[in-house]
């Protein structure tokens, strides 16, 4: 005779497994929860760690590089005498070839009002050297600034340029927050 | 079988013709993508050294109209080259993607087009189970294999673990060799003989040059075995000796002459020569690795450093004759790395050699150490770690008393170390919290205490020499900084391109006497005298200035830059410019040139001294001037 409420082998088994399965179903959904709550993350630069060393123009694997130089106006000081824009020990302050900084000719400079200058970062020129920020930072406000721009990046499990960084300014940032520049304006935000 | 499509007659021949078509395109842009790919790295806009070089010409010669308009066009010519081919590659891409479209539809049609039954094979049928066996053996020998290749590509690739395993060996080798050297009688055993050696060095010296007091000196450096710590500990700061020594002064020891202040201390250098016709030049010899580093004097040795990524070399000439003494190959050091990466105009051995008489001290890029005998036998060595310096390391050695003094300020970490010139154990070492720098120590006098004044962004900063304890330090340079301090009578000048120019009082609470804007160096360094600071910089202008006001006495442009680093002498500066030029004038309020020499080979180095002569590297060559 078999006494009521008692299970045989079979059946504590059988539960077992369900029990095992449903908790495996809980996890699977609360890790892809998680994942979906949390978001993507994308790769940046951080600007006070970046030491404007060239490698971001060589290393990526988009050509030319996904990293473009990016101009914070808040910051710029519209210099005429501006170390981004002209070569050091320039003669002339003007926008021939001989006195232009930038490679590629990625930055477009124009007359405000005596004596100031506005400089405008021509992206599809940028091969994200790093040679205007450089210039800037060192004489100037530090208005230019390299960032990694997203529609261009795509991305890379392991971006080749992070792996490269001299100085570990590649890191991987929230989606929603993409972008990694100092200025006034992200300060204010902040 | 009955259906629409099976009953269409397919032109095959016209589809076979497309297939090819479409093939033959394919490769055909395949072929021109790769070409243009090729192109592309090579026309690198980043680095137009022509272009460079053009504009180093034309800031010599500004009023050259035709070089300017030649600039211009190479600029677009450049530019253009670089992005019609990235357009020709993205363009190539999708006509690459087209045609293999094409012709994969091409085949289809054909293949479909065929109207061919199933055959069935009846070997197949018969041997099904040893099909099945050898099927399932492929696919796991497959599978192996390209886990093993997956393993082994992850492993080559992975730059981290590479590290990691180079790091785990450097602290292994590391330790070993601690231990060595704890435990070392036997290498105690053997220093009497090279200190004979070493007396004999310094006797031979002495009669030539130095005096008396020195000689005791010496002999007091070579009783001292541990009394580092115990006379630092007594005398507190208070430095009672003289530094730079008058065996010191009597050479050139090091970088920028003793002490590495920009001053010799020589008679009667010789100021006229010529290069083309010899005029003057005693002797040239070509050392077998090429550095920027510069030559060191002692005695009648002279000294200097070579290396390239593979091989480093310490070289030893006769100063007199120009015969090469002996040449000692770095090899074996303990902890040794292989050479980082560094730009062409660091090199590997931009550091310049540094020598006590005793001894000469080296190091390169990848942090190797090394201290050899007057004789080119190693006494010991050790690596720093591989300085993480993104241009390569450069800050040169300089020696105080038995102490090696090591600027090491990197990206990881930044620090100041002396080393025992005898054992190279550590005498004391302080951390910094600074930038990278590429400038070099520079060793002085001030008051009653020997200071080593280090230059780095954020700032100047003065430690004990005696003790490594931070004197003072002042918040005021900023960027890559090249150039080392000068320093006179108690005021120190420190200047970075695209920061300013500053001249510091020094004490206990430093202060800034003056700054100036208009003239920076971003690699030559100043030279100060008591009452004049003369600054050079790299695009041919020279100033001076008033040490005490920073009121600008006079400043000229010279035809080309300056790489090195002037050197007072005689009363006069002696200035060697980047083609090969030694500009001479006097130290004095208004400027007097002296004389202009032509070498005729480019020079970045810093020259040396000796009563008579002057010894300059320039282009692969090293070169003795006088009589």
């Amino acid at each position: 005779m078999e006494k009521k409420g008692k299970k045989d082998r079979r059946d504590f088994i059988n539960t077992c497994f369900r029990f095992a399965a449903g908790a495996s179903l809980v996890g699977v959904t609360g890790v892809l929860a998680h994942k979906t709550i949390s978001g993507n993350t994308l790769w940046q630069i951080d600007t006070t760690k970046c030491t404007q060393c060239g490698r971001c123009a060589t290393s990526c694997v988009v050509t030319p590089s996904a990293v473009k130089c990016i101009h914070v106006y808040d910051m710029c000081g519209y210099c005429d005498l501006c170390g981004g824009y002209l070569r050091p020990n320039v003669k002339n302050i003007t926008t021939g070839a001989e006195n232009q900084l930038c490679p590629t000719g990625a930055i477009k400079r124009k007359y405000i009002e005596d004596p100031f200058f506005e400089y405008e970062i021509i992206e599809d020129l940028c091969i994200g050297c790093g040679k205007c920020v450089k210039g800037c930072g060192a004489f100037g406000n530090g208005s230019l600034q390299l960032q990694v721009s997203h529609d261009i990046c795509v991305n890379c499990n392991q971006c080749a340029i992070a792996r490269d960084c001299p100085s570990d300014a590649f890191s991987r940032v929230p989606a929603d927050e993409p972008y990694k520049f100092s200025g006034f304006k992200k300060e204010k935000k902040g | 079988m009955d259906t629409k499509f099976s009953n269409k007659t397919v032109n095959l021949p016209l589809w076979r013709g497309v297939a090819i078509v479409a093939g033959v395109f394919a490769i055909l842009i395949c072929a021109m993508v790769i070409v243009n790919y090729l192109q592309i790295n090579k026309v690198d806009p980043v680095n137009t050294e022509v272009i460079n070089t053009l504009v180093e010409r034309l800031n010599e010669n500004p009023k050259d109209v035709q070089l300017r308009e030649q600039i211009r066009e190479m600029d677009l010519l450049v530019r253009k080259a670089f992005f019609t081919n990235q357009w020709e590659v993205r363009t190539g891409a999708y006509l690459l993607l087209l045609s293999i479209i094409v012709m994969i539809i091409a085949l289809q049609v054909m293949r479909m087009g065929k109207k061919n039954l199933p055959s069935v094979d009846e070997e197949y049928s018969q041997n099904i189970i040893t099909y099945q066996q050898n099927a399932r053996k492929w696919v796991s020998i497959g599978g192996s294999v390209l886990i093993l290749v997956t393993l082994f590509l992850a492993f080559v690739t992975y730059k981290d673990l590479g590290t990691r395993f180079t790091d785990a060996a450097k602290i292994a080798k590391a330790e070993t060799v601690a231990s060595e050297v704890k435990a070392a009688p036997e290498v105690k055993q053997e220093t009497p003989k090279s200190v004979v050696a070493k007396k004999n060095e310094v006797e031979k010296i002495e009669e030539v040059k130095a005096s008396e007091p020195e000689a005791k000196k010496e002999t007091k450096t070579e009783v001292l075995e541990k009394p580092v710590e115990t006379e630092a500990v007594a005398s507190v700061n208070k430095y009672k000796g003289e530094y730079p020594t008058k065996a010191m002064m009597a050479n050139f020891p090091s970088f920028r002459g003793p002490g590495g202040n920009g001053i010799g201390y020589q008679k009667n250098v010789p100021t006229e020569w010529d290069g083309a016709s010899g005029k003057n030049i005693k002797w040239k010899v070509t050392p077998e690795l090429h550095a920027y580093n510069s030559p060191v004097i002692w005695g009648d040795k002279l000294f200097l450093s070579g290396a390239d990524a593979n091989k480093k070399q310490v070289y030893c000439y006769n100063r007199n004759s120009g015969k090469l003494l002996w040449t000692a190959d770095i090899n074996n050091v303990a902890g040794s790395v292989a050479s980082p990466e560094v730009t062409p105009d660091t090199g590997h051995a931009a550091s310049s050699v540094s020598t006590d008489g005793t001894f000469i001290f080296a190091i390169f890029s990848n942090g190797d150490l090394i201290a050899l005998d007057m004789k080119g036998k190693a006494v010991w060595s050790k690596n720093l770690g591989v300085p993480d310096n993104h241009y390569g390391h450069s800050s040169s050695l300089v020696v105080f008393e038995d102490k090696l003094i090591v600027q090491y300020d990197h990206k990881k970490s930044g620090k100041v170390m002396a080393l025992s010139t005898k054992t190279g154990d550590e005498v004391w070492r302080t951390d910094r919290k600074v930038k990278v720098s590429w400038a070099s120590p520079v060793v002085v006098k001030n008051g009653d205490r020997a200071e080593v004044i280090l230059a780095s962004d954020p700032c100047v900063a003065s430690y004990d020499a005696q003790t490594g304890e931070e004197l003072w330090k002042l918040d005021c340079i900023t960027g890559e900084v090249g150039p080392s301090v000068a320093y006179a009578n108690g005021i120190v000048f420190a200047l970075n391109e695209y920061a300013s120019l500053v001249a510091i009082k020094t004490g206990d609470k430093p202060e800034v006497l003056w700054e100036a804007y208009d003239y920076l160096s971003d690699v030559p360094s100043p030279v100060a005298t008591d009452k004049y600071l003369f600054v050079v910089t790299s695009y041919g202008l020279v100033a001076c200035y008033d040490a005490l006001s920073g009121e600008l006495y006079w400043e000229h442009e010279f035809d080309n830059g300056f790489y090195a680093s002037p050197i007072l002498v005689d009363e006069k500066i002696y200035l060697m410019d980047r083609a090969g030029t030694m500009h001479i004038f006097k130290a004095d309020k208004v400027f007097v040139s002296v004389a202009t020499s032509k070498l005729g080979e480019k020079s970045d180095s810093t020259p040396a001294f000796a009563d008579g002569h002057i010894y300059i590297r320039a282009g692969k060559n090293l070169y003795c001037i006088g009589k």
